[in-house]
């Protein structure tokens, strides 16, 4: 505990001396919870905390110069200055966030893949209580009977107000017996107690009984985050009632001031000594840390294809290899078991198991985070998000964590998601269920989005996501998922884009069932259109494209969605920045008008690309 | 509060049943998909009955008989359905988020238990307005796993809006647990962890369900922060991905007489015995559905025959006013 707190308190002097900069939360008025909690811990137990992680990850094992370098940004750092306070990483100590309840059910997909009597334990705050994600996760662990250890560090305080400004509800243990789950709630500010009702809860989870609740009562000794002025305690300090208990036991006081007195000498010294001497974090190695393999640099496993297969087939084919190959791969989504609405995981359950897959409550933002969860531990997970539009609601869990993980970790972690969504218009379900979102997909670095539009190069992205450390979103387009027609080039990457009709005048990219449109759009117009299958969304690939266009001078560009913030918008960007001097004419964009996707058939008819649109747009830039 | 009588549920209930009916008689001019809310009649008219002048509702994907029974104009709803000129929202909006802003229904989301979050932002705003209308926010026991749904509770109960959250819940229990995929052991204990009064009522037992739904109402109409009701009843057989069209529709001898299997708890079926019981005449009843069962069918019959909604000009309806 003086360890804890001889860190915390040189990283604070430090701070008020502006030499480290940043949003630094501390946890100093903590330390009996981790002492009490960490060290019952095992070797293979792992451990997840929010923003105001340092003590979790000393106490867990991690480094503490390399913590202090993370700090202080520098290369050496746990993260190599990519991750920072708010987002330290390491092998036991597994994952801290800057998002309030973030961690929750990625510790809850972690314990999933564990071996069996091992524990996942996560510390939050009062004010993650509050989240949707919490209660999705407790709902979720208590079904699933995870081994996880939900420890609530409650200090009354949700940022610079107060929890009854956050609540009516007065304690987090409330919550647990509702579901079920073992709970307890102890003075956070003794270690013994807490110690003793942490021994309960593990033995308990570790004997299979499913999750445990411990709400520990802290008192939040310094400020929000270093540098803000608004109130905090000043009495409760848990080294002081430790230090007045082992006095009590007959320690001398004058022995205690020692062991304090190095501790905070040691810290201060081998912060001094990072700040002085180790080199900042480089950027140059910035842009390789985004992905763990650069898009296209692993070999595709080979599948044994079907003369005749559709896509959903092809994609259940590949998905059920992969299961056959790798005990790793385990699918979670809404009707799994079943199939879901497009029957694509019908019988998986039946061949592999329960454990296997399963079926999740309707729960996106946070089996998202479940699924990032079995990424981390190990697990290939297959996440079934019914449909592109409901992915909005699992944002955080991809965006700000898959996305990120690798490239906040330093490289050191990486996330083998696939995530599995249908896309597109055209079954007049209206404006929630009906969009293709690939633009937000390519906005943020770190994710992969496959799009293929042949039930061959389905199987190959399934394959290749499945195999593939990053996330990888695999996005079906919902108009093509019976359809059986391959193309030319069929067997190739599913990374790159692929010409799939050569031609002299146009260069036309597009994919899934706009590509279908435009080959028959352009078909009677002799070898006039290149016609480019996009394959990989994000990110963009440009080189095909390119060669294409030097040959061509136009470009054409064909989606669904509207034009704005749209992967089009990125091609025709990229595109006219690199060939500018071989264009002849500026880029065309073909898309569907500003508008929510309406769900009358007339006006859904008005509002989709169609041949007849394509075909007319193409012979206007050929002048024709 | 006075209870609700079991004569003035009768019309919403028929209205709610019979537009579903037509619908699944008029199943091949839907495109996409639909959801009907038979066997969920009672709730319906439930807030028909205890609804007043500026009460607002959001509702789901499985709107039908909500709307039908709060008195929508049902030609106006089929026309969207069916993607007709006419329709209430031009066409633009179909089953999945069908609504009527003149019965208090101004949007439906089919986000599971988006409604519940905008209810309680309508219940706040109409609180700062001084006003005494209340919101009702309606969804399954599925959108129960949606973690937005507990932060509208939470928000609801901490500044104390207005609003009555209707749980209505189809689902089998599974041991000791609400359901296969939720592991509470009871639905009203999440409302109630909010320190949210929480009852549970019978969705088969329309007068003892309007009496709460009216109790309720009251409560959170005097200012006692919002209610938490679920509502529970028997999935209808034929509820699948989609509706079975050939179901059985409701026989008013047949449900005098007591009824079989589902027909025996059929919310409607126990109305028209209780108000049997009570001395109405079935010919007054019959009367009665008759004339609602014929509105329906027009409706439908005249929707149908009107042209496909017209395309709208550029970016019409994308943006409010300027």
């Amino acid at each position: 505990m003086s360890r804890l707190r001889a860190f915390e308190e040189s990283v604070a002097t430090a701070h008020a001396e502006g030499e480290l900069p940043g949003l630094l939360h501390l946890s100093i008025g903590g330390e009996a919870v981790a002492a009490g909690t960490i060290p019952l811990l095992r070797e293979e137990d792992r451990v997840f905390s929010g923003h105001r992680a340092h003590g979790h990850f000393l106490a867990a094992g991690s480094d503490p110069r390399a913590l202090a370098a993370e700090l202080a940004g520098r290369e050496t750092g746990l993260c190599r200055g990519r991750g920072g306070s708010m987002h330290l990483m390491d092998e036991r100590a597994v994952l801290a966030t800057g998002v309030v309840g973030g961690s929750l059910p990625v510790a809850v997909g972690t314990s999933l893949a564990l071996a069996r009597g091992a524990v996942a334990v996560v510390f939050f705050g009062d004010g993650a209580v509050q989240t949707g994600t919490f209660h999705e996760t407790l709902n979720m662990a208590a079904l699933w009977k995870a081994p996880v250890l939900f420890v609530c560090e409650n200090n009354g305080w949700v940022e610079f107000s107060s929890r009854d400004e956050h609540t009516p509800v007065d304690t987090v243990a409330s919550y647990g017996p509702l579901y079920g789950i073992t709970t307890r709630s102890v003075d956070g500010g003794d270690v013994e107690a807490v110690t003793g009702a942490t021994a309960e809860l593990l033995d308990g989870i570790r004997a299979g009984d499913g999750p445990g609740l411990l709400e520990c009562a802290v008192v939040r000794l310094r400020p929000h985050y270093e540098g803000d002025f608004r109130p905090h305690e000043a009495e409760g300090d848990p080294l002081l009632k430790l230090e007045a208990t082992l006095s009590g036991l007959g320690a001398e006081p004058a022995e205690l001031e020692v062991v304090r007195n190095r501790e905070l000498e040691t810290a201060g010294e081998r912060l001094r000594e990072v700040l002085d001497h180790d080199p900042a974090a480089d950027p140059a190695a910035d842009r390789s840390l985004v992905f763990a393999a650069p898009p296209g640099s692993l070999a595709v496993p080979a599948g044994k294809p079907k003369a005749g297969e559709n896509m959903v087939q092809a994609a259940r084919a590949a998905l059920a290899e992969a299961m056959e190959a790798d005990p790793g791969v385990v699918v979670l989504g809404e009707d799994a078991v079943a199939g879901g609405p497009f029957a694509l995981t019908r019988n998986l359950e039946g061949r592999f198991g329960a454990e296997r897959v399963r079926n999740t409550p309707i729960s996106e933002a946070s089996f998202m985070g479940v699924g990032v969860g079995l990424a981390l531990a190990g697990a290939r997970p297959f996440v079934d998000v019914m449909f592109d539009d409901f992915v909005t609601l699992a944002s955080d869990q991809l965006f700000n964590h898959a996305a990120k993980i690798h490239f906040m970790s330093g490289g050191r972690r990486s996330v083998p998601l696939t995530v599995w969504t249908i896309a597109g218009a055209g079954t007049r379900w209206g404006a929630q269920h009906s969009q293709r979102l690939d633009g937000w997909f390519a906005q943020v670095p770190g994710l992969k989005l496959l799009a293929p539009s042949t039930p061959a190069m389905m199987r190959a992205s399934v394959a290749a996501a499945l195999a593939d450390p990053d996330p990888v979103v695999v996005l079906a387009d919902r108009e093509l998922l019976y359809r059986r027609d391959g193309l030319p080039g069929d067997g190739g990457s599913p990374w790159r884009p692929r010409v799939v009709r050569e031609g002299t005048e146009l260069t036309l990219v597009t994919s899934g069932r706009c590509l279908w449109l435009a080959l028959e759009a352009t078909a009677d117009l002799g070898d006039a259109v290149e016609v480019i299958d996009l394959q990989l969304a994000a990110p963009l690939e440009p080189g095909p494209i390119r060669e294409s266009v030097a040959k061509t001078s136009r470009l054409a560009i064909v989606h669904d969605e509207a034009a704005c913030g749209a992967i089009g918008a990125q091609l025709a960007a990229t595109l006219t920045e690199e060939c500018f001097w071989d264009l002849d004419a500026p880029p065309l964009r073909i898309a569907s008008p500003p508008t929510p996707v309406p769900a009358a058939a007339s006006l859904e008819d008005a509002y989709m690309v169609d041949a007849e649109t394509i075909r007319r747009r193409v012979e206007e830039v050929l002048g024709r | 509060m006075s209870a609700a009588s079991p004569r003035a549920m009768l019309e919403p209930m028929l209205r709610a049943r019979r537009f579903d009916e037509a619908l699944l008689d008029h199943a091949v001019l839907v495109e996409g998909v639909y959801h009907v809310s038979i066997g969920l009649e009672a709730t319906a008219a439930a807030l028909a009955v205890t609804r007043r002048e500026g009460d607002q509702a959001m509702l789901n994907h499985r709107n039908h008989g909500v709307l039908a029974a709060l008195g929508s104009d049902p030609e106006t709803m089929f026309g969207e359905i069916f993607g007709r000129d006419g329709g209430a929202q031009r066409g633009r909006a179909g089953t999945l988020h069908l609504a009527d802003p003149t019965v208090g229904v101004p949007y439906t989301s089919a986000m599971v238990g988006g409604g519940a979050a905008l209810a309680v932002g309508i219940g706040f705003a109409r609180r700062l307005s001084g006003s005494e209308a209340i919101t009702f926010a309606f969804f399954g026991d599925g959108a129960m796993g949606e973690g937005a749904l507990h932060e509208s509770l939470n928000l609801a109960a901490l500044w104390s809006v207005p609003v009555v959250f209707v749980c209505e819940n189809n689902s089998e229990r599974d041991g000791q647990r609400a359901n296969a995929l939720q592991a509470a052991h009871e639905l009203t204990d999440l409302a109630a962890v909010h320190q949210i009064p929480a009852e549970v009522v019978d969705a088969h037992d329309p007068v003892e369900l309007a009496e709460r739904f009216a109790a309720a109402a009251g409560a959170v109409r005097a200012g006692g922060g919002p209610h938490f009701l679920e509502a529970r009843s028997a999935p209808w057989p034929g509820n699948g991905f989609m509706p079975d069209p050939a179901a059985p529709r409701f026989d008013l001898v047949a449900a005098a007489a007591g009824g079989e299997g589902w027909a025996a708890v059929d919310p409607l079926g126990q109305l028209v015995r209780r108000l049997l019981g009570e001395g109405t005449g079935l010919a007054e009843i019959a009367s009665l559905d008759d004339a609602v069962r014929a509105e329906m069918q027009r409706a439908a019959t005249r929707a149908a025959a009107r042209p496909v909604a017209p395309p709208p000009a550029a970016t019409e309806n994308v943006w409010g006013a300027a």
